[in-house]
């Protein structure tokens, strides 16, 4: 068995050598993905902004060193070009900040009576831009007038676990790898299997005496092999594109990705016996992946926002199915938490929903041998 | 009607044990139990050792059915498969050690040459990894593929790559060999040397099932034909035994006057003029071919009669007319 699966990994990456294509697209499209997002991101995170400071006082001046301690702590979200008022408007006429930020005169005195606020001027293409700042500027105030009032201190600590906390990129991070994880299984897996349609030979690799383990074992150690790959090559460009912390994805991260590697393979598995073609199943793989990281991948996101319909739905979706759990796995391991793998059940889960995939894949491959009779 | 197998082959006493391959009574159904499609219905078949037995019917008439079964691959709905005493679908691992299967279509990869293909398959199929090598040079130059072993298979013509699978197959060393239309599609010398080969092959010992829907193939080939249709077996025997079945097989003789020829037909029984009045043609209908010598000669001892023939023609019947005769015209899907 050993020899005939050894074998089957070798014919099978000989032949994705000489046919490289579908093995690209598995490398290319994760790539290009987490390239686009570290670009998107880039470009929100280091946004230049300018601070019109019109008031003078201790309140002021504690607000302001909040606000640059807030921009260390999340990795440079923002530059803080000027706090001159004149320089700062100037500034954001010619187009050299995104935003001016306006602490008006009365800030001290508002302050006082606990109701200050500040002005955000932004060129309005990214409204989540200008909502972000607005809650960054009442979130600093309210750290301001805490630090008053040590009552309230332990309650601003607790709340800030997440969004604050961790960055942007750490996040998205690992919402990325699981795309990438996901994305590039499915379309191994897929393309190894629908290939031997392609070529015929899937009856006779059926036909061999020596059984369905060989057939099995090394189509995953090959779809295994080469999501390896396009993972060394996105794990690189998360890190160099996006300064994602990739040495810190110790053992807390490993099982979420060999589930993750598991769960698409599973899929590519079902999708390859029902279309037995390669092509289509790129972009199918490409949807179900998308569909993936939008919905699970930002589950901590829309619980803010999922109070009625569809956004709701999502949410609850994105509960109840265990990836978003191991994605949030991966976010604690990076962050150098415990991993918590014996008080979660979405492991179990998602390894139920692995073992009913691949047997719908059994039951439709089943069929399609008694199928594929001559024609 | 007889059976092949019910003949006890030299050495061997009882049929059972002469068969290689058994298929009692088989019924495959597929589809709703309402309204099933049959393909194969009560087959009995006795595959014996060491001959070419060939399964002739046209498209769709159960042929890959019947490999199916023997393969494993298909579950008789009712009825029974054995396999050098192994049941197919449930045995497999015995079962497939000791066939080799060159399905219809071409099963290779194109992206790897001859011998990866080969390679391959004799790894991924459990052979000897010491005898391998050997194997793989003498397979490639059994079927001439000696020179274009480092060639894509993706370059090759349709006859090279069933040579190909036909070498793949007998990489290892199969008591029996199941051709699915092994030459469906290829140009004549490649049909020619497959016809060789497996020739060859049986004689070393070999028993092969073959199926057809070449009229020529069978003829060349097999020491027993069964023909099936729509899933039923509708005549079987050897070629000879095949041809002496075909009902209606015509004496023609030619007179040199029409007078003559109306004499000859009143003297002769079951004799007609089809050319009419004034054509000297009278046509004999013979139950046997061995007749028509009987009916000449009686002809040539009745002076006047005999001294005024000119001529006469008989044709064997060949398989087509075999075929024709048990499976009707109607065409096929
Ligand atoms: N999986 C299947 N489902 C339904 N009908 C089938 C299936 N396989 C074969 N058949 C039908 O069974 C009959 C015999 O098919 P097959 O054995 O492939 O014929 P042949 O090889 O002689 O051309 C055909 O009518 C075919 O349509
Ligand atoms: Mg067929």
């Amino acid at each position: 068995m050993f020899k005939a699966t050894r074998a089957l990994v070798a014919k099978d990456l000989l032949v994705s050598r000489r046919n490289p294509v579908f093995f690209l697209l598995g490398v290319v499209v994760p790539l290009m993905f987490v390239l686009l997002y570290a670009f998107i991101v880039g470009a929100a995170t280091t946004a230049p902004i300018g601070f019109a400071v019109e008031s003078q006082g201790p309140q002021t001046q504690k607000f302001m060193q909040t606000i640059r301690s807030m921009q260390s702590e999340d990795g440079d979200a923002w530059e803080i070009r000027t706090t001159d008022p004149d320089e700062a408007r100037k500034l954001y006429e010619s187009g050299e900040t995104v935003g001016v930020i306006t602490i008006p005169a009365s800030f001290e005195s508002d302050m006082e009576k606990g109701r200050a606020k500040t002005e955000v001027l932004t060129r309005n293409i990214n409204s989540d831009i200008t909502k972000n700042l607005n809650l960054r500027m009442q979130d600093a105030i309210g750290m301001v007038q805490q630090a008053e009032d040590s009552d309230h201190l332990v309650a601003v600590k607790e709340q800030n676990r997440w969004s604050t906390d961790m960055s942007f990129t750490r996040y998205m991070g690992a919402s990325l790898l699981m795309f990438a994880i996901l994305y590039a299984s499915m379309v191994n897996t897929g393309t190894l299997i629908a290939r031997e349609w392609e070529e015929r030979t899937a009856k006779t690799l059926v036909l061999s005496p020596k059984g369905w383990w060989p057939l099995v074992i090394g189509k995953w150690l090959t779809a295994f092999i080469q999501t390896a790959i396009t993972m060394v090559l996105v794990g690189g460009v998360l890190w160099l594109a996006l300064d994602y912390p990739v040495h810190r994805l110790g053992p807390g991260s490993w099982g979420p990705l060999l589930l993750f590697f598991l769960y698409g393979s599973a899929l590519g598995v079902l999708l390859g016996v029902a279309l037995r073609r390669s092509l289509p199943l790129v972009p199918i793989a490409a949807v179900v992946t998308l569909v993936h990281f939008l919905v699970f991948g930002f589950e901590s996101y829309m619980r803010g926002y999922a109070h009625e319909g569809l956004v709701e739905f999502l949410w609850w979706c994105a509960r109840f199915w265990p990836v978003s759990s191991a994605i949030d796995q991966i976010r604690y391991a990076v962050e150098g938490l415990e991993p918590y793998y014996s008080q979660s059940h979405y492991l179990l889960w998602l390894s139920a929903v692995i073992v009913a995939l691949v047997g719908a894949a059994i039951a439709v491959l089943r069929k399609r041998i008694r199928f594929t009779q001559g024609q | 009607m007889r059976d092949p197998a019910s003949e006890p082959i030299a050495g061997t006493e009882s049929p059972e044990e002469s068969a290689a391959i058994t298929l009692d009574d088989v019924w495959v159904r597929f589809g709703k139990p309402a309204d099933p499609v049959i393909a194969a219905r009560e087959l009995t078949l006795r595959i014996p050792r060491g001959k070419i037995f060939c399964l002739l019917g046209p498209n769709g008439s159960g042929k890959t059915t019947a490999i199916n079964l023997i393969s494993g691959l298909l579950s008789p709905s009712q009825g029974q498969v054995r396999v050098f005493g192994h049941t197919p679908d449930k045995d497999r691992t015995r079962t497939l050690s000791k066939i080799a299967v060159v399905p219809q279509e071409t099963t290779l990869y194109d992206s790897l040459d001859a011998r990866e293909n080969l390679f391959f398959h004799g790894h991924y199929y459990g052979v000897d990894s010491a005898r391998l090598p050997g194997l793989v040079d003498h397979v490639i130059d059994l079927v001439q593929l000696t020179d274009r072993a480092k060639h894509r298979v993706g370059t090759y013509s349709g006859g090279m790559q069933r040579r190909l699978t036909l070498a793949r197959a007998l990489l290892t060393e199969p008591e029996a060999l199941l051709l699915d239309e092994p030459t469906l599609g290829v140009d004549v010398q490649s049909r020619r040397a497959l016809w060789d080969r497996i020739r060859e092959l049986a004689d070393g010992g070999m028993s092969v099932l073959l199926t057809t829907n070449y009229m020529e193939e069978a003829e060349e080939l097999a020491d027993y034909i069964t023909i099936l249709d729509h899933g039923r077996k509708v005549v079987d025997g050897t070629l000879d035994e095949l041809r002496a079945r075909v009902a209606e097989q015509r004496l023609l003789l030619h007179f040199d006057a029409a007078d003559v020829a109306d004499q000859a037909a009143a003297s002769l029984s079951r004799a007609s003029r089809p050319g009419g009045e004034a054509d000297a043609t009278v046509e004999v209908a013979l139950n046997d071919p061995k007749e028509a010598m009987r009916v000449v000669s009686s002809l040539r001892e009745n002076g006047s009669l005999g001294d005024r023939l000119e001529g006469f023609e008989w044709s064997e019947p060949n398989l087509q007319d075999v075929f024709l005769q048990f499976t009707g015209r109607a065409l096929r899907d």
